[in-house]
């Protein structure tokens, strides 16, 4: 009876816990939410008006169509695509080797993995571009797709670590059976890390999708702009037109979250090895 | 029983080895070939798009590289009058103050919302979706909307505390509360780390907690015995990221500030110096020194931690 | 052992990426062979035979400035079909360090012709990074007279000219004329001197219970910069002579002191919170009653909450007499590395022209009198900030013109935040700047 009790109240507690750390999270995006819906008039009002009254939908359709969503939509696609596949075959592989297989040189290739990260981007930007431009490749959407698709180096760091848990019996079981290495790590390891290799690619994804900077330096035609290049559109000098960039801002979000609402699931449910360690 | 071992079975088998001394050198072999071979694509990316900036930045660092000028050798002169630039050292006070509030609250809240999220309750791919939701609001949209949500006199947050009779803070308009505000802002956006932390949780093995049932545990002691000590590994990660990444906090204070670090200067972080001295000043041999200065302060620290990682860090592998 | 694996295989991944690669290859195929085809930024980037012909133009305008650039460009086409000329809009150019243009620049990528703040012009010149038409200014007798001074003044560095002014600026003070009313203050009697200022700022401003609801005057809110202050009290930034910076002159001294002590008779941090970080103009939002704005701030205005009634004039000075104001602005410039400097000087004395700046007068004012007082007769905010315009000051023409910006923005921070002594501060600035200059 007690038992049943406590299990009732932990269950409520972890609930309200959550529902209010929800609202929270919430707040800001039911605020952009409502900034993305009114007018000229409810944005600039004081005291600032919550909800918006009449409610502008056509915000939508003007953020749609004020910058050509199609073609910048269809850039971001290739360059979040690419370079996230092109790390999910480089980036486990590395870190698989990193954590799982023993060879000369491996401390020496990891400590430079993680030191090359501790140095901010801003001095080796233009060495960078330097190097892109010499190779002919300025202009074009490569630069944005070889560099991550060669490897990142806080993917390789994360997928170690979980390599690095995952049990060395099942390697050792395989290699006496004579399984290849390519096999043990394809066919085994590979799958038993997938949940974490899943959420690299994502964070791959969402890198490319929101980064600006990129796009900016290396991209000299409008006609290969990417979303983040165009939610400028909606600044200028004198103003910016926030409903429309909030808008529009909702609708550059939405694929990304349709993708993660159905990859979580994995995360999730991903796997169960019992009898492992056992 | 092993669905995946009875592939590997049949092929390989009937091989046999004589003499384990010969085996093990050819095995050795074999993994010195297989690693290196694993890590070589990555290996051109780290050369390529990594390591040659990087010595390139080190080599800027002792000169006088405005980008557009190529500049001369100037020896440690950067690095001497590093240490008489006031917005330096104001610029380091603020960057560690920012990373000793962030990192603990940033790994404490985000584990504690992956051990929420971690049951299987009804509805919690919602709230997992949710806490996510914030990592993709592009920059410009973030700034503003906090902007207008922290406006002590007109904004939502004030509103609402005014509601319960607390007198709201002024938030990012004075230079002491504007540090703690910028760590408000960033804990906002902790789904990645929060997911990060959910898979480690998965991959705990549930037997584990089966042997714990049986030994009678308690369910706060399966959280400090069981769970966490097999969260290390990845509890490792997120303190390295989230030193690497509070120490270059750049983007979100940038943005908010317009890059004038006001009030007072408080919002002025390292590498938005650096980024001022590269690209405003056409400073880069200036910028890089300051670069190669953070690369020594993050390369200790972390140092320091891969060391006592061997103490606190266990591996279910091994 | 294993029981289960519930997740994504590998091999499903992997014919998801074939798949995906298959689809996405081909639309990058024919992406790739339509911009190598038709877009002459790549050609131009890349220094193919054509590039003689064509003149690519960048400038990172959106909006109304946007469609002046576009139209003045458009109207260039039309008068020299001889000329291709390329107009890219690229998404953040100059401002905030513009990494793209210093990037292109360092790469060799560069564009013919930008649109480029005046600002700039020192520091890159000094830099060698932008080309040097003196020589064509005179073979086309262009005379500076046209220009205002503080629009001229600014493309000359060291006796070279390196560019052509386009748009031109002026700050005056704008005030709410139904706060005035409010306050019992006469909407045609504005400030004129700086103790009726703050006078009138007093009684603008409104408190409720603990909390402001509007402020009178936000002194360094919108272009209520360092710049705009110090010259108002007289004070100066540049001895030509010696030249060096002059940050500390005592009159600046003055400027820094009345802000320290007026931001102290408030609080502070709310003031903050209201001025430019607010991401709203407080000025249109109706939030502060007056403001320094620019010919910008009407525009702004009129987007933001065309129903406020508002007024101009000249910003006030301790001695209500010898108003100041201070332009900055636009020029066209051709960076080092242009392919086609010939096409784009074309270019450049083209958008010095009636027909363009026309065009350009509809975001900004013109650079030519005449053009001024022909688009704007009938409007009677811009031709006051036009009255003050002719004696406008101008920013120090040198390489260190951001540092000793953003050096006199910060001490202005420090001082109203209570954070150090305005003669020390402004020692500092001069001390700092002077010494980079040196170096430079």
């Amino acid at each position: 009876m007690t038992i049943q009790k406590t299990a009732q109240l932990r269950t409520f507690l972890v609930h309200l816990i959550l529902l209010l750390t929800a609202a929270g999270f919430a707040a800001p995006l039911v605020w952009m939410l409502l900034t993305s819906l009114k007018d000229n008039s409810q944005l600039f009002a004081s005291p600032p008006q919550w909800l918006p009254s009449p409610v502008h939908l056509q915000n939508y359709a003007e953020a749609f169509s004020r910058i050509s969503l199609p073609r910048l939509l269809s850039n971001t696609l290739i360059v979040s695509l690419f370079s996230a596949l092109g790390m999910l075959l480089t980036a486990p592989l590395a870190a698989y080797s990193l954590a799982k297989l023993e060879w000369k040189g491996r401390s020496l290739i990891f400590a430079v993995t993680i030191g090359v990260m501790m140095v901010p981007g801003q001095v080796t930007m233009i060495p960078e571009f330097i190097l892109f431009y010499k190779l002919g490749l300025v202009g074009t959407l490569i630069p944005l797709i070889v560099k991550p698709a060669l490897g990142v180096p806080v993917y390789i760091f994360m997928l170690r670590q979980f390599f690095l848990g995952l049990p060395s019996e099942l390697q050792q079981a395989a290699r006496i059976d004579g399984a290849s290495e390519g096999y043990i790590y394809w066919s085994i390891m590979l799958r038993l890390a997938m949940p974490a290799v899943l959420a690299t690619g994502l964070f791959q994804i969402m890198a490319s999708w929101n980064d600006f900077l990129g796009p900016l330096l290396y991209l000299n035609d409008p006609a290969q702009y990417t979303l983040s290049l165009g939610l400028q559109q909606f600044q200028n000098e004198i103003s910016t037109e926030w409903n429309l960039l909030m808008a529009a801002a909702f609708l550059m979000i939405l694929p990304i979250l349709i993708l993660f609402f159905f990859l979580q699931r994995t995360f999730i449910q991903g796997i169960t090895f019992t009898g492992i360690k056992g | 029983m092993s669905n995946i071992y009875s592939g590997t079975d049949m092929g390989m088998a009937g091989r046999t080895r004589t003499g384990t001394g010969k085996r093990s050198i050819r095995q050795a072999l074999r993994k010195n070939r297989t690693g290196w071979l694993f890590v070589t694509p990555w290996l051109l990316g780290l050369l390529l798009f990594y390591v040659y900036p990087l010595v390139s930045s080190i080599i800027l660092s002792f000169t006088s590289y405005s980008i557009l000028k190529a500049g001369s050798f100037v020896g440690l002169q950067n690095y001497r009058n590093l240490m008489g630039d006031g917005v330096f050292w104001a610029s380091i006070y603020n960057t560690l103050y920012f990373a000793l509030l962030y990192v603990p609250l940033s790994l404490i809240c985000s584990l504690a919302l992956a051990l929420l999220l971690n049951t299987g309750r009804r509805g919690i791919g919602f709230y997992r979706t949710l806490f996510f939701l914030p990592t993709l609001v592009p920059l410009v949209a973030k700034a503003a909307i906090w902007i207008w949500l922290l406006n002590p006199q007109f904004g939502l947050v004030n509103q609402a505390l005014a509601a319960i009779g607390i007198n709201g803070p002024p938030w990012l308009g004075s230079d002491s509360w504007s540090k703690p505000t910028l760590v408000l802002m960033s804990l906002w956006a902790i789904g990645q780390t929060v997911m990060i932390f959910v898979a480690g949780l998965q991959d705990i093995s549930r037997d584990y907690y089966d042997a714990a049932a049986v030994d009678g545990a308690r369910r706060h002691q399966t959280l400090w015995r069981i769970t966490l000590p097999l969260l290390t590994p990845v509890l490792f990660y997120n303190l390295i990221m989230g030193i690497i990444g509070s120490f270059q906090v750049f983007a979100l204070p940038y943005s908010l500030t317009g890059g004038s670090g006001a009030p007072a200067g408080s919002l002025m972080f390292y590498v938005m110096y650096v980024y001022q001295n590269a690209f405003l000043y056409l400073k880069m041999g200036y910028a890089s020194a300051m670069a190669w200065i953070l690369f020594a302060l993050i390369a200790l620290l972390t140092a320091v931690i891969f060391a006592s990682s061997k103490k606190w860090v266990h591996y279910q592998g091994n | 052992m294993i029981r289960s694996f519930q997740t994504v295989r590998p091999a499903a991944l992997l014919s998801i990426a074939l798949s995906a690669g298959l689809l996405f290859g081909c639309s990058q195929a024919s992406e790739t062979a339509g911009t190598s085809n038709g877009s002459s930024a790549n050609t131009a980037a890349s220094g193919s035979a054509s590039a003689g012909k064509t003149v690519t133009f960048w400038h990172d305008k959106t909006g109304v400035a946007g469609e002046a650039i576009t139209a003045a460009a458009n109207a260039f086409q039309a008068d020299h079909p001889e000329i291709k000329l390329n107009v890219v809009y690229v998404a953040d150019l100059t401002v905030g360090g513009g990494q793209k243009l210093l990037s292109a620049v360092a790469g060799g990528t560069a564009p013919d012709a930008v649109f480029f703040d005046r600002f700039q012009i020192a520091s890159w010149a000094d830099q060698g990074a932008l080309v040097d038409v003196t020589d064509r200014v005179s073979a086309d007798k262009l005379d500076k007279n046209r220009f205002y001074p503080a629009a001229w003044n600014e493309v000359v560095y060291k006796d070279r000219v390196y560019g052509l002014p386009v748009s031109t600026d002026g700050r005056v003070l704008y005030y709410n004329k139904d706060h005035f009313k409010e306050a019992g203050l006469d909407p045609e009697k504005p400030p004129a001197t700086i103790k009726e200022l703050e006078e009138d700022a007093a009684k603008l401003t409104v408190k409720d219970g603990g909390t402001y609801k509007r402020f009178g005057l936000i002194p360094w809110s919108t272009q209520g910069n360092f710049y705009t202050w110090g010259w108002v009290f007289g004070g100066d930034f540049y001895n030509t002579e010696t030249g060096e910076v002059t940050a500390n002159n005592p009159k600046n001294v003055e400027a820094l002191q009345w802000l320290q002590q007026f931001a102290n008779k408030y609080d502070i941090s709310a003031m903050q919170s209201l001025s430019d970080a607010s991401k709203v103009n407080p000025f249109a939002a109706g939030v502060t009653s007056m403001v320094i704005g620019n010919n910008l701030t009407s525009a702004q205005i009129r987007d933001a909450n065309p129903k406020l009634d508002f007024g101009v004039t000249a910003i006030p000075t301790p001695s209500g007499q010898n108003n100041v104001t201070w332009s900055g602005g636009y020029s066209v410039v051709i960076p080092k590395g242009a392919k086609n400097p010939d096409g784009a000087w074309e270019l450049l004395k083209y958008f010095t022209g009636d027909k363009a700046q026309e065009e350009l007068a509809k975001a900004y004012l013109s650079v030519v009198h005449s053009v001024n007082e022909k688009v704007f007769k009938d409007d009677p905010i811009n031709t006051r900030i036009l009255s003050v315009l002719n004696d406008a000051r101008w920013r120090p023409v040198i390489p260190q013109g951001q540092l000793l910006w953003n050096e006199l923005q910060s001490a202005m921070d420090l001082a109203v935040n209570n954070k150090g002594n305005p003669q020390e501060l402004l020692d500092g600035v001069t001390d700092k700047v002077n010494a980079a200059l040196k170096g430079s």
